[in-house]
């Protein structure tokens, strides 16, 4: 202990330099920007699993989770080749194929965030709902200018793990190991059906090598790819196993999708770990929002530096609108098919990308 | 108005008194005789310099002395010569001698001479150095910086004996000048601060800057955030602290609080009890404050959302002590827990406000009396008022006045959130707030580093380890100097010891 005291890194310095003190600013926006799109890909894979996978997939959900790593593989080894930096020319142009994603990343955790509001305030308006979903997070977008957002979020990583550490593996849920269903169970067909469906959430792994825009990389390299998807997938794994563990929830009516996201904490014996377990929902949907917001902003900003600062969080309004105004069962329908698009328009751009870099390099 | 002074002192006796407005002003006393041969005038403002002096370094030996002068040059001989006050110089723009003059200096004029000699005699009455009102400690020293600029950079001084401690002083303010003083350590203080601050304090335009807050919110970054952007304290071993830091200093004349920047969220939860006891104690200090902290920003707001919205995750007795509590009140949670607030805020406001001696006694009966009977008129619940009172104690715990009034503020906006809108509201409201916070900078340092952005740091923000282990300033410091000592900062143990 003592050792480890006298050893801690905080009293040691390599900022000895202008150079390095900038160095370290860099790097110091990259660790909270690649932070957040951790939370990001958490929060689309949590989300995913939640609402579309185990309905159909039951004690199966862990095995299309674990194999869904392998979209996500695919996705981290082309974007570590494809995002060359500065992003210029064409090829920041690209980046514009995101925005789709990005806007059905923002009607999920809307979606999710409203509904929570409802399970607990079954009285509140819908309109009510989605001005809260709508109104604070522009705000929040607005009043937290360039790096208000990763900065902001960077802080809040441990109580979120916290916080998913007691709604899952903490909660005491009625979970049993007999209800996993063994490795293919299901057969092939719908396990392939499964990890196609799941691919789209994996997406948000490009951003790990996008974000910060506004900034150049760190002159520090690093071999290798970036850990930082690695605990969303520890969590996204975890999370399947308790739900694949669970007693099955689909007997009654249909649950509404707050009650789904809350489901593994609804089980809990205590009312306390249960309110808990749901504010990890609470408050990691609210997160996810604001930060597919900032990273839309900083693509679009990149993409068109002329566009005005407000465009893009104005573009909140679809999302929201689509919320007030369609049925919510017809949207889901959509969704189905809709969201496992989101792999192929990130593989789509991040090839593009290497086709217009090979170009450049031939060149 | 002339550049300079003319030759003439009878047409530089006109100028001065068409500047000052002798005919009507008796403030500014003027005074004509005749020394070393020549025509003089004498120019003073009451109050502001010391007659004793005037008469022992400045008449006296003008008055006594043989000298025959003439010429151009006759006031750099009188104080080559002449004079035996210490600080003497000459000045010939007439506007910049004024300003000296109503600074507290003494101006002579002579015939036939384009300069005027400014003494400093300047003595005049002011509040002695004393205890600081809003950062007591129970250990340290106990001296405060006072309104009186030349009080407060000594007790600066007398705190950095290195060459490298430098005091720039200008002036404030169109109209009416007010003198600042930037302070810092030449080489800890990196260049860029402090040509930043310069800048900012060239673009003033305004036609007096009267204090500090004023000074403040014009150079600030950001002038809507919810935080200040520069550390305030009136005590100088802070500032000295700040200096050695690699931040800067400001110091306006008549205010007695010196302003510190860059700086961060922590420099406002720091306080200099911490290192002035063992740093266990300083530990367990800023966890107490801490938790202070939290409990003002969402003991409220937790309690009501979870009260209205969320009542099963309280235990069934206590609920049932709540419900009961409640049965009998008119008001809704949310309405009981605003008034409350407000009712404390203005107990608070109001005890600030009186003379000390009743200021406490106010406070004291004003909750007594109140809050018993509030409860008996069944206006709020008692389970309220100690939540309301905990909230209280919590926000004084911290050591910088802005951060509690801030939390006050942020407490109300998390109240309002949570009370129409429960877990999520409290959620988006939280999301919201420490966004925008960890979007403030402090002279384009960002705000919640070093611990977001992370910098690196000594193991001194929420925890405070040994003095040994502080090796390093801050991330606000030059680059060169970051490290404060190279080698170990104390003796060692060698072999077992006895």
């Amino acid at each position: 202990m003592i050792a480890w005291l006298k050893k801690a890194r905080q009293t040691r310095t390599r900022v000895t330099s202008a150079s390095a003190m900038a160095e370290e600013r860099i790097a110091g926006l990259e660790l909270a920007a690649r932070t957040l799109c951790a939370v990001l890909l958490t929060v689309q894979l949590l989300t995913w699993l939640t609402l579309f996978a185990y309905d159909s997939q039951l004690g199966d959900s862990w095995q299309s989770a674990l194999l869904t790593l392998l979209p996500l593989a695919a996705l981290l080894i082309l974007w570590k080749f494809s995002a060359k930096r500065p992003l210029v020319g064409p090829r920041r142009w690209l980046l514009l194929l995101l925005v789709p994603n990005l806007w059905l990343d923002i009607y999920l955790c809307m979606l999710g965030s409203s509904s929570l509001l409802e399970n607990f305030i079954p009285t509140f308006p819908a309109y009510g709902r989605v001005l809260v979903v709508t109104l604070f997070p522009l705000a929040t977008v607005l009043l937290s200018r360039w790096n208000g957002v990763p900065y902001g979020v960077f802080p809040l990583r441990y109580l979120l793990i916290l916080m998913f550490a007691i709604s899952t593996v903490f909660s005491g849920a009625d979970i049993s190991l007999r209800r996993l269903q063994p490795i293919n169970l299901p057969g092939l067909h719908d396990l392939s059906t499964g990890v196609i469906s799941g691919a789209g959430a994996v997406w948000p792994v490009c951003l790990l090598f996008l974000l910060p825009l506004s900034v150049p990389r760190s002159q520090e390299k690093k071999k290798g790819l970036p850990l930082f998807w690695l605990i969303p997938a520890v969590m996204f794994l975890l999370w399947a196993l308790w739900m694949s563990m669970l007693h099955p929830w689909q007997y009654g009516d249909p649950l509404l999708p707050g009650q789904k996201l809350t489901a593994i904490s609804q089980y809990s014996r205590s009312m306390l770990i249960n309110q808990l377990g749901t504010l990890f929902w609470t408050s990691i949907l609210p997160v996810g929002l604001i930060g597919s917001l900032y990273a839309g902003q900083e693509i679009l900003l990149t993409a068109m530096p002329a566009s005005p600062r407000l465009l893009w969080p104005l573009a909140l309004l679809l999302p929201g609108a689509v919320l007030l105004l369609l049925p919510r069962a017809w949207v889901m329908g959509w969704m189905e098919w809709l969201l496992p698009l989101r792999w192929l328009t990130a593989f789509a751009a991040g090839v593009a990308l290497l086709f217009v870099k090979g170009k450049e390099a031939r060149a | 108005m002339p550049t300079e002074f003319y030759r003439d002192v009878e047409k530089n006796v006109r100028l001065m008194e068409e500047m000052l407005h002798l005919d009507v002003n008796n403030d500014v006393v003027a005074r004509r005789f005749h020394a070393v041969g020549l025509s003089c005038a004498l120019y003073y403002v009451e109050g502001m310099s010391s007659g004793e002096s005037m008469g022992e370094h400045l008449l006296w030996p003008l008055q006594s002395s043989p000298l025959n002068l003439s010429g151009r040059n006759a006031a750099r001989e009188v104080m080559k010569h002449v004079l035996t006050a210490p600080e003497v110089k000459t000045e010939a723009n007439p506007r910049k001698a004024v300003q000296e003059l109503l600074f507290g200096q003494t101006l002579i004029l002579f015939d036939g001479c384009t300069e005027a000699v400014v003494a400093d005699l300047r003595s005049y009455s002011r509040r002695s150095v004393s205890t600081p009102q809003t950062e007591t400690l129970v250990v340290g020293p106990h001296d405060a910086f006072n309104e009186t600029l030349r009080d407060n950079l000594t007790l600066l001084h007398r705190r950095m004996a290195t060459p490298d401690f430098v005091c720039s002083i200008k002036s404030l303010g169109d109209k009416a000048a007010t003198q600042l003083a930037i302070c810092y350590v030449d080489g800890l203080c990196p260049r860029e601060t402090i040509e930043e601050i310069q800048r900012r304090l060239n673009k003033i335009n305004l036609d007096q800057v009267l204090t500090s807050g004023i000074l403040e919110q014009l150079i600030e970054d950001d002038p809507y955030a919810p935080l200040p952007q520069m550390a305030a304290t009136e005590r100088p071993d802070r500032a000295v602290s700040f200096l050695m830091e690699g931040q800067a200093v400001l110091l306006l004349d008549g205010s007695p609080r010196a302003l510190a920047l860059p700086m961060g969220i922590w420099h406002l939860y720091h306080s200099p009890d911490d290192s002035y006891m063992r740093w266990q104690y300083g530990t367990v200090m800023r966890v107490l404050r801490l938790i202070g902290a939290l409990l003002a920003l969402y003991l409220p707001a937790v309690f009501v959302s979870l009260v209205i919205y969320h009542p099963m995750t309280i235990p069934m007795t206590l609920l049932t002590s709540i419900v009961q509590s409640r049965s009998a009140i008119p008001l809704s949670l949310l309405g009981e827990a605003l008034l409350m607030l407000l009712i404390f805020d203005l107990i608070n406001e109001s005890a600030q406000r009186t003379p000390s001696l009743m200021g406490s006694s106010l406070g004291l009966v004003s909750t007594l009396i109140l809050g018993s009977a509030a409860v008996e008129a069944g206006l709020v619940s008692p389970l309220l008022i100690i939540v309301v009172a905990l909230t209280g104690l919590g926000s004084y715990a911290l050591p910088n006045y802005s951060l509690s009034f801030a939390l006050r503020i942020g407490q109300i906006l998390l109240l309002l959130a949570a009370g129409l809108m429960g877990w999520t509201g409290l959620c988006y409201m939280s999301l919201l707030l420490l966004c925008w916070v960890a979007s403030m900078t402090s002279l384009g340092y960002p705000y919640l580093a070093p611990t977001s952005p992370r910098r690196t740091h000594n193991p001194d923000i929420v925890s405070r380890q040994p003095v040994f282990r502080q090796r390093l300033r801050t991330y606000v410091s030059n680059p060169a100097e970051m490290r404060r000592t190279v080698g170990p900062m104390r003796w060692m143990r060698k072999g077992g010891g006895k």
